[in-house]
């Protein structure tokens, strides 16, 4: 239906116009909310200046990089313990645990072991992907059909052909929505190691731009945040629609799963 | 004839900006010139009555560096200026906003930060200079041979990061040195972690608060030379800073508020050990007697004494403006007449 398609521009549109409604009236003072045109000012400043492209670079490298870290290390160790309960018996408590710590309250110990340079920010972000990610592979592949398995034994499939074509088909979905969730985490981690202790990024900015109280750079960089965030979303939806075709699900009225 | 002409024309050109600047320079008003002091009538004793609840925002976490105003609020100082004070600790940034915003009526802020907050036209004002030297200074152990600001060229140095007081301070540091950052090994953003960095030896020195985090590097490492900012630069430190609103409305109970303060403080710097003791009412860490915060107190102290407490020098504003200028944080200089204020603090007899 194509009204659907304009409903989300339409609530943009319609928040932009109360937004702007707000300061127009002087409502709030713009050291708390400036008006649309100062951040839209602020915006092609830092941008024409080549900061902004020059922190979305730093930061988005770090998500990235941190992401492709987190996934890995919890798309592997997720695996083993769907596998083996008896490792999952071991390690639980030190996966709760560790998830239990506040990511803020190690984040400056990471820029003593790591430094202040990009590694400190992807094992930041690392962190907090892997959890998400990896409780999704264990439910994942814990949801495999028995009856498919056995199938597959009878068929005299071997490790790699059964992994290949049952379990990881099968798992796909919830690994795709695990993906999702860290996709967007992956952008509040790089953020809070930039917040400790950086030189560049786009959380550095917005520290910089706090200290000197300047609100319209703050808002210029929480906006790109969210476009970045929004970006790796759709990203993965779309890389999920590709590979759940053959799934051919009637299509779901909310995005969340689509 | 005519060459003659272009040069008269320049040097006629060259005359006028010489005297626009120098005309600007005569018509930019004096830091802390433009507040007058308002009609009140002699301060009365209002701890008999009925006290105001009142949120005096602090931008860090219960310390035994904040302890004039502790004895201030334990001797009942506050009360007798009508107040029943509570102490909030946060993001000094925030506190300053919601002072312009009027959400909180006092705090105790960083003067560069006024200058920054005022040049974005947030309307708050500092009236009382708690910290007569900037409390920021360069921490180094003793094997470093770091012991004055030339000595940090070619070595790593780790800062909280590139913003704040302890950003503006070491900036500051370099510039009377004739320093630029070229000159350093490095500058490594480390957070407020400068104990774990100089112990680590992630980094040669640190830029920190001189009253208490050189005390703990030398608890957890080694000892260390320190090099106050305040040697080298007059940097308007932290203070108490009201909004516009309160001022004009109230300022009663901004003169309240700032001989409050004034006699916590000067209290505090007669008797520390009594301060102290009053500071474990606020302070739900600090143990009855800590050598390391009781250094962490003596040292304050030593940034805390004056001729005439709570005065604020009209030069250290400008020369604090002026280094945020140099440092691009300011595009231009802003007028700081009514950024500051002296006219609330209590004749001089009574500091006694």
């Amino acid at each position: 239906m194509p009204w659907r398609w304009l409903v989300s521009p339409l609530v943009a549109l319609a928040l932009l116009g109360l937004w702007y409604g707000v300061t127009a009236a002087d409502l709030l003072p713009a050291f708390m909310l400036p008006a649309p045109g100062d951040v839209f000012e602020a915006f092609y400043e830092a941008l024409e200046a080549g900061s902004l492209p020059y922190h979305i670079g730093v930061t988005l490298q770090e998500v990235l990089l941190g992401l492709a870290s987190g996934l890995g290390v919890a798309l592997s160790l997720g695996y083993l313990l769907a596998k083996f309960p008896l490792f999952e018996r071991i390690l639980a408590p030190y996966i709760v645990g560790l998830q239990a710590v506040p990511i803020v309250a190690i984040a400056p110990l990471l820029i003593i072991w790591f430094g202040s340079g990009t590694q400190s920010k992807i094992i930041t972000c690392a962190l907090i992907v892997f959890f998400p990610m990896l409780i999704n592979t264990v439910v994942g592949m814990r949801q495999v059909e028995p009856d498919l398995r056995d199938l597959m034994r009878a068929l005299n499939a071997t490790r790699w052909q059964t992994f290949r074509y049952l379990e990881v088909p099968a798992a796909l979905p919830v690994l795709l929505g695990g993906l999702k969730v860290s996709a967007t985490l992956s952008v509040i981690g790089a953020v809070v190691g930039e917040f400790v202790g950086a030189n560049a990024g786009l959380g550095f900015m917005i520290n910089s731009a706090r200290s000197v109280f300047d609100t319209p750079t703050v808002y210029v960089a929480v906006f790109t945040l969210t476009l970045m965030a929004l970006a790796l979303y759709g990203l993965v939806g779309s890389l999920e629609r590709r590979l759940l075709a053959w799934q051919r699900r009637r299509e779901q009225p909310g995005s969340f799963a689509s | 004839m005519k060459r003659f002409t272009v040069a008269l024309f320049m040097l006629a050109v060259l005359a006028g900006s010489f005297g626009a600047v120098w005309a600007q320079d005569d018509d930019t008003p004096e830091p802390c010139s433009a507040i007058q002091l308002p009609e009140m009538g002699e301060p009365e004793d209002l701890s008999g009555g009925e006290l105001r609840p009142l949120t005096l925002f602090l931008g860090y976490i219960p310390n035994v560096q904040f302890a004039p105003l502790y004895v201030a609020a334990a001797k009942g100082y506050f009360a007798e200026a009508g107040v029943d004070v509570r102490f909030e600790y946060g993001d000094e940034n925030i506190g300053l906003e919601r002072i312009a915003a009027g959400e909180l009526q006092f705090g105790v802020m960083g003067g560069e930060q006024v200058v920054l907050a005022r040049a974005r036209e947030l309307p708050v004002v500092y009236v009382f200079e708690w910290y007569q030297r900037f409390a920021v200074g360069v921490v180094a152990p003793v094997d470093k041979g770091i012991v004055a600001p030339e000595d940090m060229a070619g070595r790593v140095i780790g800062i909280p990061g590139r913003y704040g007081a302890s950003w503006t301070g070491f900036v500051a540091l370099l510039n009377a040195v004739g320093m630029t950052e070229a000159d350093l090994g490095g500058i490594e953003p480390i957070g407020f972690a400068a104990t774990e960095a100089i112990c680590a030896g992630r980094v040669d020195a640190s830029v920190v608060y001189v009253s208490n985090e050189p005390e703990q590097i030398r608890k957890a490492c080694s000892e260390v030379n320190v090099i106050p900012v305040a040697d080298y630069a007059d940097l308007v430190a932290n203070g108490l800073v009201t909004g516009e609103t309160t001022l004009a409305e109230e300022p009663e109970l901004v003169r309240g508020m700032v001989w409050a303060f004034a006699r916590g403080l000067a209290d505090a710097i007669a008797d520390p050990q009594e301060a102290y003791e009053l500071s474990r009412a606020y302070v739900e860490a600090l143990d009855e007697d800590d050598p390391l915060q009781h250094k962490v107190l003596e040292n304050s102290i030593a940034l805390w004494e004056a001729d005439q407490i709570g005065y604020t020098d009209p030069a250290s504003w400008t020369f604090t403006m002026q280094t945020l200028v140099d440092m691009d944080l300011l595009d231009a200089p802003t007028d700081l007449s009514g950024a500051c204020t002296n006219v609330f603090l209590p004749p001089m007899e009574a500091d006694e």
